[in-house]
């Protein structure tokens, strides 16, 4: 009998005692899925801890090696709480600097720092530092505060603003879902947010209460379908000139744009998989360019096109399988478009310092 | 050139990997810590990421991944017994065919997928891996090896030689004939659980007499001089069947085995010292015939038996040897490190570091630390009281509180890599209390009563307490509390198990077993600074250079590894303090668990 007959009868074999004894499960011959699929996704690191003002940030100094979406990445935090492979100096190096702020996208969720758009900038743009204040699970509301609070008192020649699409429903939240350590259970934990109150934005929830909560008792940090996939409709009606969320983003713009002072900001939306892979009208588009205003140094920055020059497979392969973070190759493609948008600027007379 | 190897032990019990990169051991833990199953005989996927995570390398970066067992030789054992007992054993064969088919002689295919790993994959035989972790790590550059379990492939007990980066098995004794194995059928048959319960039958064997002893020699087993047996299988299931011990076994000791949870009775402590005396006995003449072969004057020990630190202490108080080094993680958890190190000096060429101050297992803390941060960020996240200590607080607050009377949970620095709790995930208590070990056993760890708490000791004052000339800083050494420390006992108790517990024994009375030993771990500065800081206070407050160390964890619970594992434990016992890196909490300012009622259920209890 020929190896692969027997091994074919043996593998029959196999499945009929299995299946006649009632553990087919002990079949599954890939131990990592195996593990994931009765366990679930169980860190024995924490990433984030509570704060006061932002709602959270990560444990400093950290290093963990985290599976998510089907690999393994390592995640490193510096001193100040951010994930970086590099301390944070206030005084700038003989570099160009620049910061960025987002959530999960920017941050890198399911990358290793080096694959990351922010990492990557540092060597498509010649004698240029990133700093990557990028928070995982927060709106722009946060990113705004975080800017505030930890990435204003950096010497920089430039921010990159760098919300996901999806980060206008995030204004409307008061808590965010947070993986409980161990367990690997859902909870939930308070965010900072801000209401328009007569025209005036209004920071509500700091200092942000403590403790996580389950989903059936959230009480007043009310609904929890955050995570539900949006309707085309609710994403037209969110990003629709005069919708509230619209008037708190706006405002949020605003406040932002005083906060950085003279310094130069490029707005670049980040697409999610809705628009980055597929065939939807980007309505978000609108609201970030009527931000760019020449006169103020604030540009707008459009990296959708380079997703929708790919094939869909490629677009695909932009984005991590099933999940909808960008993949190492998606982060390759943005960082070649936001170097495209940024370069031309960097070193011009009136926007960004000579080195 | 780095070279980085991965060792891996898993599908019988104890799962554990460990990373030894260009000699040095990064990395080790076992599975059980992360997924909070006891002795999780699974592919080690958690294990594996923290070592890779330890040792800031991924996967494809390994030179060779290597598993502490011949599966082939193993399977050749499985067939050949079930071909000469078939067939009776037909029951166990498809038990353990479909595992067999699907995993264990498809390990390499198996390996590559959870690894994402397309080099090298290597195999160490059982007993040279655990040769491997006697030797290697030890801190000696030629010594004798002994090591002794169940059974690995054929071999259930071998002897050999270390000398400079070198390990060689010389002998061997094989399956069936195992002391392994006939110390976990009186484990059974004592009734606790196999693989697991060792110990708990080598803690009863002080309360017996050796009354049986003569019964097991005349029946079960056949001594050699050389410190091999042979066992009657007549009295033995294991080959055959799925139990330990067959029918008759039970009839020679006048009765069905002791029920898990029964009362403990005289019986069952008798049969627990015959069987101990008869296990030290064999491992002593083994420990004779190493020497009188190979002429060295030092030891070193492991394979599941080495766990046994009675036996340990009598090779060292009455054997040949006048240096004796155990493998901490002396089980099949071990054979992933042995496997490692073994292929590192033997395959990769690598030589052996100098060795460390006591030897190059680096105080076998091997595992995760976890950063004040980190702690701080799971308190904040359940919002809960506590008190960052300064720095030079610390050492003292810990004592002060165990001064008092408080039972403290310990977590500081890198998790152990063995069975033994050794000051980074320890629950920490008063040894002159009298009282100390019931409250601990009943109220803590919720286990049997008569089980002893060992004594953890600063190093340089062992010797005014325990008759011990040596260092053990991994409890795996059993010594007498000093003559001068002792409180002689005139009346007999009889067989009450509670009341032989209770009576003080010495000025250490928690930590002194009924026969006045104990079970020493020697604390040493140079590999346990903060847990040698705590000693030295409390030291300084109270004269008394011990502590009780049990593992951090209650019974059928594996030790804790976080932060949270060492919150939740803190919080379902009466313990009355928490030191988790320089993080303080005390029990009466913590709110009450909710929805928590049937933990106990999570824990299958050993």
């Amino acid at each position: 009998m020929s190896p692969r007959i027997l091994d074919r009868a043996i593998s029959a074999w196999r499945w009929r005692v299995a299946e006649a004894r009632g553990f087919r499960e002990r079949l599954i011959s890939d131990p990592v899925r195996e593990y994931r699929a009765w366990n679930g996704d169980v860190r024995w690191r924490r990433l984030c801890f509570a704060h006061d003002d932002l709602g959270w940030r990560f444990v400093p100094n950290q290093r963990a090696r985290v599976f998510h979406a089907g690999r393994y990445h390592v995640v490193r935090t510096n001193g100040h709480g951010f994930r970086s492979d590099n301390e944070f100096h206030e005084q700038r190096a003989r570099r160009r600097r620049l910061i960025v702020l987002g959530d999960s996208y920017a941050a890198g969720d399911g990358v290793n720092n080096a694959e990351r758009f922010s990492d990557l900038l540092e060597d498509l743009l010649e004698d240029t530092e990133v700093l990557n204040f990028a928070m995982p699970g927060t709106g722009m509301d946060q990113q705004v505060l975080i800017f505030e609070r930890a990435a204003r008192k950096m010497d920089a020649d430039a921010c990159l603003f760098c919300p996901a699409d999806m980060d206008i429903f995030r204004l409307a939240v008061r808590a965010w879902p947070a993986l409980e350590w161990g367990s690997g259970d859902i909870r939930y934990r308070a965010k900072p947010y801000f209401t328009m109150d007569g025209g005036e934005l209004r920071l509500n929830q700091v200092p942000v209460p403590r403790g996580m909560r389950v989903r059936s008792a959230m009480n007043d940090w009310g609904e929890v379908d955050f995570l539900r996939a949006k309707a085309f409709a609710e994403w037209q009606a969110a990003y629709a000139p005069g919708s509230g969320l619209r008037a708190i983003m706006d405002a949020l713009a605003v406040r932002f744009l005083a906060a950085a002072g003279g310094m130069p900001v490029f707005f670049i939306p980040l697409p999610s998989p809705a628009f980055g892979s597929g065939d939807w009208q980007p309505v978000y588009m609108d609201a970030f360019r009527s931000l760019a205003d020449a006169d103020r140094k604030s540009v707008f920055v459009d990296v959708l096109p380079v997703f929708r020059s790919l094939e869909t497979g490629a677009r695909r392969n932009c984005y991590l399988a099933d999940d909808p973070h960008y993949s190492a190759e998606g982060h390759a493609f943005v960082a070649k478009a936001i170097a495209d948008g940024v370069g031309p600027y960097l070193g011009k007379p009136g926007w960004t310092r000579s080195l | 050139m780095s070279k980085a190897t991965l060792g891996i032990s898993c599908f019988y019990h104890d799962a554990a990997a460990a990373l030894v990169v260009d000699g040095n051991i990064v990395a080790a833990a076992q599975e059980e810590r992360f997924t909070r199953v006891k002795a999780d005989p699974s592919f080690p996927v958690n294990a594996i990421s923290y070592c890779l995570e330890e040792g800031g390398i991924e996967a494809a970066d390994l030179d060779s991944v290597v598993f502490y067992d011949k599966p082939m030789l193993t399977f050749d054992r499985l067939v050949g017994t079930y071909m000469e007992t078939a067939p009776r054993g037909l029951s166990s064969w498809l038990e353990a065919a479909p595992e067999w088919s699907a995993r264990k002689l498809r390990l390499e295919s198996v390996i590559r997928r959870a690894l994402g790993y397309d080099g090298k994959v290597l195999y160490v035989p059982h007993h040279l891996a655990h040769a491997a972790s006697a030797y290697l790590p030890s801190p000696f550059d030629e010594a004798a090896i002994l090591t002794v379990d169940g059974v690995g492939e054929w071999a259930t007990a071998t002897l050999g030689v270390g000398e400079a980066d070198e390990v060689q098995v010389t002998d061997e004794m094989h399956f069936p004939d195992s002391i392994g194995l006939l110390y976990s059928a009186f484990t059974y048959f004592c009734g606790f659980k196999v693989n697991s319960g060792e110990y708990k039958l080598m803690g009863l064997a002080p309360y017996g007499r050796p009354v049986y002893a003569g019964v097991i020699r005349r029946n079960m087993i056949r001594e050699r001089d050389d410190g091999s047996v042979e066992l009657n299988l007549d009295f033995f299931g294991y080959l055959d069947g799925l139990e330990m011990i067959t029918g008759r076994f039970a009839d020679l000791f006048g009765g069905p085995r002791r029920m898990p949870e029964a009362r403990i009775t005289r019986r069952e402590m008798d049969i627990a010292r015959s069987i101990q005396v008869i296990t030290e006995d064999v491992v002593l003449r083994m420990a004779r015939e190493l020497h009188r072969k190979t002429g060295l004057s030092k030891l070193c020990l492991a394979g599941g038996v080495a766990l046994n630190c009675v036996a340990n202490g009598r090779i060292l108080r009455e054997g040949p040897f006048e240096r004796l080094w155990i493998q901490p993680a002396a089980g099949d958890a071990g054979g992933a490190l042995g496997a490692a190190l073994a292929v590192q000096f033997g395959w990769h060429g690598c030589r052996r570091p100098a060795s460390e101050a006591l030897d190059r297992q680096r105080g076998s803390y091997l595992g995760p630390a976890f950063s004040t941060d980190e702690v701080v960020a799971y308190l904040d996240g359940l919002g809960v009281e506590y008190t960052v200590l300064p720095e030079d607080e610390r050492a003292v607050t810990v004592a002060r509180a165990i001064a008092a009377g408080g039972v403290v949970g310990f977590l500081s620095g890198r998790m152990e890599f063995g069975p033994r709790a050794l000051g980074a995930r320890s629950i920490l208590g008063d040894p002159r209390r009298a009282d100390t070990q019931s409250v601990m056993n009943l109220k803590i760890k919720y286990r049997e009563s008569f089980r002893p708490f060992a004594p953890s000791v600063l190093a340089e004052r062992c010797r005014d307490y325990f008759d011990l000339d040596a260092e053990s800083p991994y409890m795996l050494l059993v010594a007498p509390v000093r003559e001068d420390r002792r409180v002689v006992q005139d009346d007999d108790p009889g067989d009450d198990l509670i009341m032989k517990v209770n009576r003080k024994r010495s000025d250490i009375p928690s930590v002194t077993h009924v026969d006045y030993s104990a079970r020493v771990q020697t604390v040493h500065k140079e590999t346990n600074p903060v847990y040698h800081a705590v000693l030295t206070e409390f030291e300084k407050m109270t004269g008394c250079a011990v502590v009780v160390n049990t593992s951090f964890n209650v019974r059928g619970e594996p030790i804790v590894c976080t932060p949270a594992d060492a919150y939740l434990c803190f919080m379902r016992t009466e313990m009355d303090y928490l030191y988790m890196e320089g993080v303080w909490l005390a029990k009466t300012d913590q709110p009450v668990l909710e929805g928590d009622t049937d933990w106990r259920a999570q824990f299958q209890l050993d």
